[in-house]
Formats: C-alpha cells, sequence, structure tokens
C-alpha cells in the first residue's frame, strides 16, 4: 500500500523505527533525525514531533486501525512484544511482522503529510513572491560583497530600518534588491515590490514618477489590498504603518526620487517593529542611515564576467593578462565587456585591443559608440533587420510573433537573427510570460542616435 | 535606415491598435508599442500622413482606458516638435485639447485652445467643434452656465450631416442643464442625444445611458436602473475603463436611493478597482466624494468625513469651486 502519488524515501522507514525504538526507551527522546526527511513537516510543526505522529496515525486509522493500535500499544504504551503476543494471540514472529508493516505505512502517511507541507509552503512562498519582478539575470558578479552587506544590515534585528542603495543607471541597484529579496523570502512575513516609475514608460517618455500618496496606495494594496488602499491618504498612510508594525514585511522601493525617500520613510514604523525598506535610487540622499553605494565591478569581478561570457559564447579561453588588458581599457561596467567580448567572435585580441587603446576621449558614451559600431557594422542583414526594428518597441521588449510580424522574416531566418543578437550581447530575454527580447538602454541611446545621424545626411532619407 | 523602419513601425502599430487585442494586459502593451514608436518616428522624421494616422488612432483606446495624462503629454511633445501634423491633421489639436482636459490640467488646456482658436479657418463645423471643446472644458472647471451657453452655440452651428458633432453638443446640453437643476430640459436633451448617436459608437451610446442615469434618478429610480444596465453592457464591449470607473462611483447613488447600501459599497469596490489604473484626477476627486456618501451611508461618519474632507481638497487642487462646495455642504450636514 503507498499513500499520495510517490513512495518515501529509502532512509525514512528505518529513521522511523530508529525514532520509535529510542522513544520505547526514552519517552522524550527526539524526533529530530526525522527532520532529515521531513523538512517541510518539521517546519510547518516547528518540531512538535508528537503532533505529527498523531496526525499520521489518525489518517491511518481510516485504513488500518489495527496497526494503529499496534503502534500505540507497543510505543506509547511500551508494552512488550511478549504482551502483546499473548494480547493477540499471535507468535512474536508474526507479530513484529505486522508491526514492521505498521511502522511502513506510517511512514507512508508521514510522507504524505510531507508532500501536503511542501505543497502549502511553495504555495505561501508563491504569494509572498506575487509583487517581485522576475529576475532579469542568470549569473551575478561583484554583487558577493553588497549581498552580504545587505544581510548583516537587513537581517539583524537591532538592524538599520531602511538601506538605500545608490548609483547610476546600470549598474545592477535593481539587480541586487531583486536578488536579495528572493534569496531571503523565508526571513519575511510579506514582500511588497512598487517601481517608482509606471510601467507605461517608454523609451522616449519616462512617465512621471510616482508621488508619496501613489507610492503608499500601491504599497497598502500590495500589502493589504483595496480596502486599506483606497482610504483617504491619512487613513492610508496610519493603516499601512500599523501593518508594517504588527508584520515583519521587506518593502522594495525602486528608482525613487530624494523628494519621495523622506516622506516614505515616514511611514515606516520604530523599533521594535520588524519591517523593512531597501530602496533604490539614482541620486544620493543626503540623510544619515545605511546607504550602498554601487560602482562599477572591480577588476577581480570584471575578468570573472570576462571568462564567464567567453566561455559562454564557445570562445577560445584567453589568459588572466589578456582579461586584464581588456578591463584595463573598457573598464568595469558590464553592459561594456559583454559587449567587448562580441568583438572577439570575429576579431583577434591585438585588434580588439588595439581599438579599445584609440578611443577618442575616456570611457563614456565614446566607448559605447565604438565598442557598438564594429558590432554592429558586422551583423548580417536580417540581424540587423531585427535589431533595427527594437527600438521601435517600448522598453518591455518584443515577443516572439510581434518581432516575426514586424521584421517579415520566416521563422529560421529569424531565429538565426535573433540566435546572432543574443550571442552578440545586443538583446536579451525576459523569459517571463509572455517571453520578451528586449535592448538595453544604451543600445537604444546607440540606435537611435545613429538615426538622428543618417536622417540629417544627404542619403538619410528622414523627411524631418 | 532612417524612413523605412520608421513608416515599417508606424504601419504595423496602426494594424495592431485597430482593433486592439480584447485581452487588457495584451492591450496595454500594445498601446505603449504604439505610443513609442510614434514618439520615435516622429523624432526619426517620418512623413506627417502616417504619424498623424496612428496619433489620432492612439486616441480613444488611450482615453478610454483612462492614460489621459500619459497621452496629453505624448501629444504634447508631438504638436511641438512636428508643426507640420497640425495642418496634416487638425484634429490632433482638439484631441491634444480633450486629453489636457480629461486630465484636468486646465492651463495647458487653455494655452491648447486659444491656440486653435487663433490659427482655424473659421468654417461652421470647425467652429462648432471648438465651441463645444470650450464648453466641455468649461463645464469640467464647473463653470456650467457659460458651458450650457456655449454647448447651445455649437448645437446651432454643428451641420447635419455630422451627427457625431450633434450628438456631442447635445451630450453637453444635456450635462450643463443636469448641473443647473434644469432635469426636463436635460432628459429632453439626452433623449436627443441618443437618437443622433450612431449604433455602433459604443462608447458614446454607453456614456449617454450613464449619463441619463444621472438625469433621471431623482425623478425615476427604475428608468435611471435600465439606463445604468445598458450603460454598462455598452462600455464593457468598448472596454471604456475610464467611463466605467465614473458610472460604478455614480451607481453608488442609484443603490443608496434603492436603499441598498450594501451593494453601493460593491458598486464603489468595482469603482475603485479601475481608478487605481487611471490618471483623470477630476474623477477621482469625485470618487472620494461618492466614497463619502457610501461610507455615510454604512454608518461610518468619521471615515465618511475624511473622505469627503479629501474630496474637498482633490477638488481645490484642481480648482473647481462648485465641487469643493459640494463636498463642503456634506461635511456641514454631517457636522450637525
Amino acid at each position: 500500500m503507498t499513500v499520495g502519488n510517490a513512495r518515501p524515501p529509502g532512509g525514512l522507514v528505518p529513521a522511523l523505527r530508529a525514532a520509535l525504538r529510542g522513544r520505547l526507551r526514552h519517552p522524550t527522546t527526539t524526533w529530530q533525525p526525522l527532520a532529515r526527511f521531513l523538512p517541510h513537516l518539521a517546519q510547518a510543526a516547528q518540531g512538535q514531533w508528537e503532533t505529527i505522529l498523531a496526525q499520521a496515525l489518525e489518517r491511518m486509522k481510516a485504513e488500518a486501525a489495527d496497526e494503529v493500535a499496534l503502534l500505540k500499544a507497543r510505543f506509547w504504551q511500551g508494552h512488550t512484544v511478549r504482551v502483546l503476543s499473548y494480547r493477540y494471540h499471535l507468535a512474536p514472529s508474526t507479530l513484529y511482522a505486522r508491526q514492521r508493516r505498521a511502522v511502513e505505512h506510517l511512514a507512508q502517511h508521514l510522507w504524505a503529510l510531507e508532500q501536503a507541507a511542501r505543497r502549502q509552503a511553495q504555495m505561501a512562498l508563491a504569494h509572498k513572491c506575487r509583487h517581485l519582478p522576475s529576475a532579469t539575470y542568470t549569473q551575478l558578479f561583484g554583487l558577493d560583497a553588497a549581498l552580504e552587506r545587505l544581510r548583516a544590515w537587513l537581517l539583524d534585528p537591532a538592524g538599520p530600518r531602511w538601506v538605500l542603495i545608490e548609483g547610476l543607471g546600470g549598474l545592477g541597484k535593481t539587480t541586487l534588491a531583486h536578488a536579495f529579496a528572493h534569496g531571503h523570502l523565508e526571513h519575511w512575513d510579506d514582500l511588497a515590490w512598487v517601481d517608482a516609475h509606471a510601467h507605461r514608460r517608454t523609451w522616449e517618455s519616462e512617465t512621471q514618477p510616482l508621488d508619496t500618496d501613489a507610492l503608499v496606495e500601491r504599497l497598502a494594496w500590495q500589502l493589504a489590498g483595496a480596502e486599506l488602499a483606497s482610504r483617504p491618504p491619512r487613513h492610508r498612510a496610519a493603516g499601512l504603518r500599523q501593518m508594517l508594525a504588527a508584520r515583519r514585511a521587506l518593502v522594495v522601493l525602486d528608482d525613487l526620487l530624494p523628494g519621495t525617500i523622506g516622506p516614505m520613510l515616514a511611514v515606516l514604523p520604530p523599533p521594535p517593529a520588524q519591517s523593512r525598506f531597501l530602496i533604490t535610487s539614482r541620486y544620493r540622499y543626503p540623510s544619515p542611515g545605511a546607504h550602498l553605494p554601487m560602482r562599477e565591478l572591480s577588476r577581480a569581478d570584471s575578468l570573472a564576467l570576462l571568462r564567464a561570457e567567453i566561455h559562454q559564447r564557445g570562445l577560445p579561453e584567453l589568459p588572466t593578462d589578456a582579461l586584464a588588458a581588456l578591463y584595463e581599457r573598457v573598464g568595469g561596467n558590464p553592459l561594456a565587456l559583454k559587449l567587448t567580448v562580441g568583438h572577439l567572435a570575429f576579431l583577434p585580441l591585438e585588434r580588439v585591443l588595439e581599438g579599445l587603446t584609440h578611443l577618442p576621449s575616456g570611457p563614456g558614451e565614446d566607448l559605447f559608440a565604438y565598442i557598438y559600431e564594429p558590432l554592429v557594422a558586422h551583423l548580417p542583414p536580417d540581424a540587423r533587420r531585427v535589431l533595427e526594428a527594437m527600438p521601435y518597441f517600448a522598453p518591455q521588449g518584443a515577443t516572439y510573433d510581434e518581432l516575426q510580424h514586424f521584421v517579415a522574416l520566416p521563422p529560421r531566418r529569424l531565429d538565426e537573427a535573433l540566435y546572432q543578437l543574443m550571442y552578440h550581447a545586443l538583446l536579451d530575454l525576459d523569459p517571463r510570460p509572455p517571453a520578451r527580447y528586449f535592448i538595453h538602454r544604451l543600445t537604444y541611446v546607440y540606435l537611435t542616435h545613429q538615426h538622428r545621424v543618417e536622417a540629417r545626411s544627404p542619403g538619410g532619407g528622414g523627411t524631418g | 535606415m532612417a524612413g523605412e523602419p520608421a513608416e515599417r513601425a508606424l504601419a504595423y502599430w496602426l494594424g495592431q491598435v485597430r482593433p486592439l487585442p480584447s485581452g487588457s494586459e495584451e492591450a496595454a502593451r500594445v498601446l505603449t508599442h504604439a505610443r513609442q514608436a510614434l514618439r520615435l518616428a516622429a523624432r526619426q522624421g517620418a512623413a506627417p500622413e502616417p504619424l498623424a494616422e496612428l496619433a489620432l488612432a492612439l486616441h480613444r483606446p488611450l482615453m478610454s482606458r483612462g492614460l489621459v495624462l500619459t497621452w496629453a503629454q505624448d501629444l504634447q511633445a508631438l504638436w511641438e516638435a512636428r508643426p507640420d501634423l497640425r495642418a496634416a491633421a487638425p484634429a490632433l489639436g482638439e484631441n491634444l485639447l480633450s486629453a489636457w482636459t480629461a486630465a484636468g490640467q486646465w492651463q495647458q488646456a487653455h494655452a491648447i485652445l486659444h491656440a486653435l482658436q487663433r490659427t482655424r479657418p473659421q468654417h461652421r463645423p470647425q467652429t462648432a467643434r471648438l465651441l463645444y471643446r470650450q464648453g466641455s472644458l468649461l463645464w469640467m472647471q464647473g463653470h456650467w452656465r457659460p458651458a450650457l451657453h456655449l454647448a447651445r452655440q455649437a448645437w446651432r452651428l454643428a451641420p447635419r450631416p455630422q451627427p457625431k458633432l450633434r450628438v456631442a453638443a447635445a451630450t453637453l446640453l444635456m450635462l450643463a442643464a443636469w448641473r443647473l437643476g434644469r432635469g426636463k430640459q436635460a432628459r429632453r436633451w439626452g433623449r436627443r442625444a441618443l437618437a443622433l448617436c450612431p449604433p455602433d459608437d459604443l462608447l458614446w451610446r454607453g456614456r449617454l445611458h450613464h449619463y441619463l442615469l444621472l438625469v433621471h434618478l431623482p425623478r425615476d429610480a427604475s428608468a435611471a436602473a435600465r439606463h445604468l444596465s445598458r450603460a454598462l453592457e455598452y462600455l464593457r464591449a468598448a472596454q471604456a475603463h475610464l467611463q466605467l470607473a465614473h458610472l460604478w462611483a455614480d451607481a453608488t447613488n442609484l443603490y443608496l436611493a434603492q436603499g441598498r447600501p450594501d451593494r453601493a459599497a460593491e458598486a464603489l469596490a468595482q469603482s475603485y478597482a479601475l481608478w487605481r489604473q487611471i490618471e483623470d484626477p477630476a474623477g477621482r476627486a469625485d470618487y472620494y466624494r461618492h466614497a463619502a456618501i457610501v461610507t455615510h451611508a454604512l454608518g461610518r461618519v468619521r471615515l465618511a468625513r475624511d473622505y469627503a474632507a479629501h474630496a474637498a481638497e482633490r477638488w481645490a487642487a484642481l480648482g473647481v469651486r462648485a465641487e469643493v462646495r459640494r463636498c463642503q455642504r456634506l461635511l456641514e450636514q454631517w457636522r450637525g
């Protein structure tokens, strides 16, 4: 007989048998070894093993009441095999065989409870993640120290109530906040994530960032629903404050302007409340507190990123001094490093380094123009056609179908073009359904600047 | 490279916007992409005709989804960056005026109105349209008497072969008369507008039934209820989120009149769920006034007063004194 869809793991029955025997010798014996096989059950019941076993026995009773009676008599009431053999008119060997079967059945019921607890934990986790945007990264570089710092600050009950991640766009502030939030979900009762810039943003027109009232309203909506969110602002802020005091919530406020940081912090209740704000901003906020400035990648992290990119694209490995030479010229901007690796696909290292040496004026947009130009120029026509189409989609990106209709390429040619663009880090894929291809802001700036130059030139074809 | 992708993009997004996918999220995505394509193509020097065509096609879906401020900003940028569009598509100026009006940005709306009045050749239909737009702007600002006067002039000048303009003028006449307490006159204009309204204009028919709900409510709750259900039917079919948000808020009046405060609370919640995504500050202020009345009917007087005070603050920020007074009257009633 098996209970539920899956058989219990091999080690559970011996562990249960050992625990039951231990109970026979010492009624206060520890059941902890079972936690190895039943981790979700142990967590849900918070170590109350007697209650867990009582639940499993109760489930088992419906189909095998005699086995439950036997287990209880043997391991809870402490009767010997001899006494029970006499009571049931059975040979001791038969009783042992019955006991063995009963323990196996009990293990199956415990396993079924474990599966249910696991499903419940997954649902709870999914519920907690409901406002967390999908990750747009697969591997993190250079964030270990920053993540460690966030852990030290935000997971410490006596730590700062808020942390502000500051830095220019593109340095990974949102990625860091996401990695921290996603990596420590179990620590919080709930998680809210509000992007201060609404989703209607296009490349050409940044929408107005949300003001304090709107931010509070969104937070209230995420953490408490319409009932609180629809209240007048004073009630809403007070209700949110109460809620943040009563629960341990992590609130991520992404891309805030300095003007809204102060008023938002006023919503955060003082200790002993355990809710925390994690804020990202492109601007400095001149107030004492936990500030985490984001900078370009260090030399070591840049080299690690270069190695990973080279490996991912199947290019021959480069010695450390060659990687260091690339880093010396490009700096620690992750996008610039990735794009530079794209050059190595069609140029020898010496030529790439030589080109980077003759940059007009240090890093910045010139650097990107230099890096983009040969990449785009060497693209096959289909890939170029797809890349030129990308600026006509909003930053959220285009689905495969949209791209196909837009560029009017047959699927195989479009697939090849997408592969080329992703290989050169000119295009990324956000796998959240519906999966979308998108470009980096700097790619957009490069492409539309090129367009502008060509539109002004005599052969550009522009009419404006 | 500039011309070709820009014009392909305009044609592509025009095809996507007409008709929009029925899924709300998908439609929102298409509209955002189309806005991006419009702005970039304008900057890249695309020809005025396809630009104007896409801009005109985007107006209604963006307005009825309540993205009025976003759209007003987009259109304003287009208006400034591409003066050649003003001649190619005169309706763009009117759309811009209506977007600023709906966004409660009176100053910008008046600036565009004056620009249109200065530059427009004074043909009868165009004059009528501008009179109607000016009347709508004044109505929104709470100046109902001048709005009535302008709507009457628009009605007189609107040529008979242009039913949409006549319907618009008649609708404004109904609304202005209603706000001035002339119920009989309002009902008459409402019936007239409904008779003239093209059967396939779901949005406008839905709006007319919505306004007729308001006009009928003081005298005939069952007629008001019939108009509510017709309005819901039309506005849902037209995916008109903004008008539905207004409608649900106004439906609370009907439910309260029927002695069903719980149903009114449900309607209010429906309204709020839509207002969350909508950029109409006047509508939002009115939502809070309705919330005050419903909350008071449910016996939560203190919360009701806070709602009313907040509604008054919002109307004051918009400079609509008539609405501020309406909220203050509620506060005075509930003080006693």
